[in-house]
């Protein structure tokens, strides 16, 4: 067994945080009219934009392990970038077998294009039906106004398209710009694996991860300074306690994304299971983490000049993007009651 | 990063497998017995494990061990509890006292105590908490007096753990001043043929532990482990492998109370109870993210970390699932679950109460909590 990051993904780790790390404070001046780019976008996305995408597809290669421990460093600060996003839709993408170079040699913005409205976890549109053109409304579709085209996914397969009508929606994350995509034209490219679905949904919850683990530095970072009846909050247990209950979920979602990673990777047989669990647990995780920050903060938590809120809005996107972590739950629910038995891998 | 076994443990693992297939044979269900049967069972299963040569797998050759990594133990511990294994009756000798006597142990010693736990002649027990010093251990207060050639004891300890078949005794005891918190406390190696056992009935009916009076009772010099009066670190050690000794198992008895849950849905007829889904999915990810995490805490301790808080993080999640789970199964049955004419029923609610036994033993939630705010999170102590 050797379940341990490298040394070299720990100094990845502290590289993306380093680069990362005015992003609260960027993430704040973002407003519902207006998303600013952070100040060290385009070193994050030369350096690091197309992490975990193999040499010879464009890429600067690694592994998935290395990407979810970029991502979760950067999730830290809530770093308002591209980053994210457009990382999953190159993994989508590449997976595919679609030619990612336009946007890693060529400069162009992709993004991802996946959840539909009130689909429950099943996806109702096809991708290369037909082999015509493909008609769909995808939602949360992050950073959709500014990009250039768009990695669909299907129930069958997974298609480049550009987009027939954008229509920006306000969510309740505003340093993550979303829009409503129709879509109504032949793709310009297309593949059948829709594994790398599993890999975009690695990635969301690595992102969890990271703001799980910052709302509960942020909360600890408060508890030790602000005082009350003569001493820290944070040495009173009603406080403290709160934020180790948060810290057992910072650990179990950090686990499971990293197997998950590893499982998704390695062709694991039960894969979409153990994908699937670390979404659930790191979306459950983050919003934990960051509700229990803004009680923490007391008053003050229930402002915009503090900072905890914006870790619950990135929680609660991420929690419903690319899977909801209510029908996730589910899903996982009824296949432990009904599949669970023919798991041979899992049960080891 | 590879969550699998190395080929050394893989094959390690089939040769325990096999052993333990072959040795849990003819062991009934042991959810249908009594006690004292399966009290009878965990002494007959001590005695394969020493027959088996498989008491000592950490422990080095020269005393008859295997002279393996704890990582093996671990597996041996896992493997076990996936094929239900009882509970082996020396578990507190071979897995604490053994192991924590060759940490500190004089060759004396050693050689006086090693060689009866490994082939189960002498039954241990651990006789820490009191009282009045359950979670705060340092204040203990049965106290060693100095006489000639060793000390007398007197005093009295409480929920000891097997104390009812034990011959011998981790005790500490209070060598320093009243005040002297764990700078004044020796790990006495007691004899428990002048102990008072009084056992205790637990909430689901059990008697797995038990009181103890502690009258004039003379202990020699040559039994104290470690220094006079540093009995702490010593107490710390036997900890120590206290937790590593559960390493691999705590995820397989979460899974199996899962698998208990959807067994009970499932005999009730809601195997198609979608709340039911979404409450097993959670627990699920949970008994999950416990497995997971104890793969990653045996591979930092294998590479030589410490990960000392985060096992306080794995005990609070495996706890929070158990409870849940059991909880769940009683709970759902409406009526019949608590009805306790069915043997399955009964079981179930024994599991539940046992269940509430996890957020005490081996530290408190609350102390895990302060554990992990103190050393993960760098808050003001609060305790
Ligand atoms: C099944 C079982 C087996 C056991 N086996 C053994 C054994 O073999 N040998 C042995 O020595 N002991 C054994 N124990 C004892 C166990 O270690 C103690 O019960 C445990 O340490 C708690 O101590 P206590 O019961 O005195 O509770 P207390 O320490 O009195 O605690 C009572 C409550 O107060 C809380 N509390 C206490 N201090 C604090 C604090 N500072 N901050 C916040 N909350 C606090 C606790 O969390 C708990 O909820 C066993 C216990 C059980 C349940």
């Amino acid at each position: 067994m050797n379940a341990t990051f490298s040394p070299e993904q720990n100094e990845l780790s502290r590289i993306i945080k380093d680069i990362t790390s005015d992003g609260v404070s960027q993430a704040k001046l973002c407003t519902p009219e207006a998303w600013i780019e952070p100040s060290h976008e385009q070193t994050l996305l030369e350096n690091f934009g197309s992490l975990g995408i193999p040499e010879e597809l464009g890429g600067i290669g690694g592994d998935l392990i290395d990407v979810v421990v970029a991502v979760e460093a950067a999730g830290q600060s809530v770093y308002p970038s591209r980053f994210i996003p457009q990382l999953a839709a190159l993994h989508l993408a590449s997976t595919a077998g679609i030619d990612v170079s336009p946007v890693t040699q060529g400069g162009q913005k992709w993004s991802i294009a996946t959840d539909e409205t009130n689909s429950f976890g099943e996806l109702l549109v096809g991708a290369k039906t037909g082999q015509g053109s493909v008609g769909a409304t995808k939602v949360l579709v992050p950073f959709a106004s500014d990009a250039d085209n768009f990695v669909v996914l299907g129930n069958d397969g997974v298609c480049l398209l550009s987009a027939h009508d954008v229509t920006s929606s306000e969510t309740i994350d505003y340093s993550r710009p979303t829009g409503t995509v129709a879509f109504n034209s032949i793709p310009t490219q297309l593949g059948a694996n829709t594994s790398g679905y599993l890999r975009a949904m690695v990635i969301a919850a690595a992102e969890l991860c990271g703001v799980a683990r910052g709302a509960v530095s942020l909360g600890a970072e408060f508890a030790k300074v602000r005082e009350q009846f003569g001493q820290p909050i944070g040495a009173r247990q009603g406080v403290a306690f709160q934020l180790s209950e948060a810290q057992v979920g910072v650990k179990a979602a950090w686990d499971l994304t990293a197997y998950a990673a590893w499982a998704a990777q390695s062709g694991h047989p039960d894969a979409q299971i153990i994908v699937a669990q670390a979404k659930e647990r790191a979306g459950r995780s983050a919003i934990f983490a960051a509700e229990r920050a803004i009680q923490v903060h007391g008053g003050m938590g229930i402002t915009y000049e503090a900072n905890p809120h914006l870790f619950l809005r990135r929680a609660i996107f991420n929690d419903t993007w690319l899977g909801s972590g209510v029908a996730l739950r589910r899903q996982i629910g009824k296949w432990r009651m009904h599949n669970w038995a023919s798991s041979e891998t899992l049960k080891h | 990063m590879d969550f699998r076994d190395s080929e050394d443990e893989l094959k390690f693992r089939g040769d325990v497998r096999s052993w333990i297939v072959e040795a849990t044979s003819d062991i009934p269900n042991l959810e249908l017995l009594s006690g004292a049967e399966r009290d009878t069972w965990s002494g007959i299963w001590q005695d394969r494990l020493s027959a088996g040569g498989w008491v000592g797998i950490t422990w080095p050759k020269e005393f008859g061990g295997r002279g393996l990594e704890s990582n093996y133990q671990a597996i041996f511990n896992e493997e076990a509890a996936l094929c239900d294994a009882p509970y082996p009756l020396n578990g507190a000798g071979m897995m604490l006292a053994g192991p924590t006597i060759l940490v500190h142990g004089t060759d004396e010693i050693k050689s006086k105590y090693l060689s009866n736990i490994m082939e189960s002649r002498e039954i241990w027990c651990q006789g820490f908490s009191e009282p009045g010093s359950g979670s705060d251990l340092a204040s203990l207060s049965t106290s060693a007096v100095k006489v000639d050639g060793g000390w007398v004891v007197n005093g009295s300890k409480i929920w000891t753990s097997w104390a009812h078949h034990a011959q011998r005794c981790m005790l500490l005891a209070r060598t320093g001043t009243p005040e002297s918190r764990h700078r004044g406390i020796t790990y006495f190696l007691a004899p428990m043929d002048k102990i008072i056992v009084r056992p205790l009935t637990m909430i689901n009916g059990d008697s797995e532990f038990n009181e103890m009076f502690i009258d004039d009772l003379f202990i020699s010099d040559e039994d104290v482990l470690g220094e006079v009066n540093n009995g702490w670190e010593v107490a710390m050690t036997t900890l120590a492998f206290e937790r590593n000794s559960m390493a691999l198992n705590l995820w397989v008895w979460a899974r199996q109370a899962i698998d208990a849950l959807i067994e009970a849905a499932k005999e009730r007829g809601g195997e198609n109870d979608v709340s039911l889904y979404d409450q097993i999915g959670l627990l699920h990810s949970d008994a999950e993210a416990v497995r997971i995490g104890s793969l990653r805490t045996m591979s930092e301790i294998q590479s030589g970390g410490d990960p000392g808080p985060e096992s306080s993080a794995l005990k609070l999640l495996w706890t929070w699932t158990m409870q849940n789970a059991t909880r769940l199964s009683v709970q759902f049955g409406e009526s019949s679950g608590i009805t306790l004419n069915q043997p399955s029923a009964r079981h179930r609610v024994n599991r539940y109460l046992r269940a509430r036994a996890h957020s005490i033993e081996g530290g408190s939630d609350e102390i895990q909590k302060s554990i992990i705010a103190e050393r993960v999170l760098g808050l003001p102590r609060s305790r």
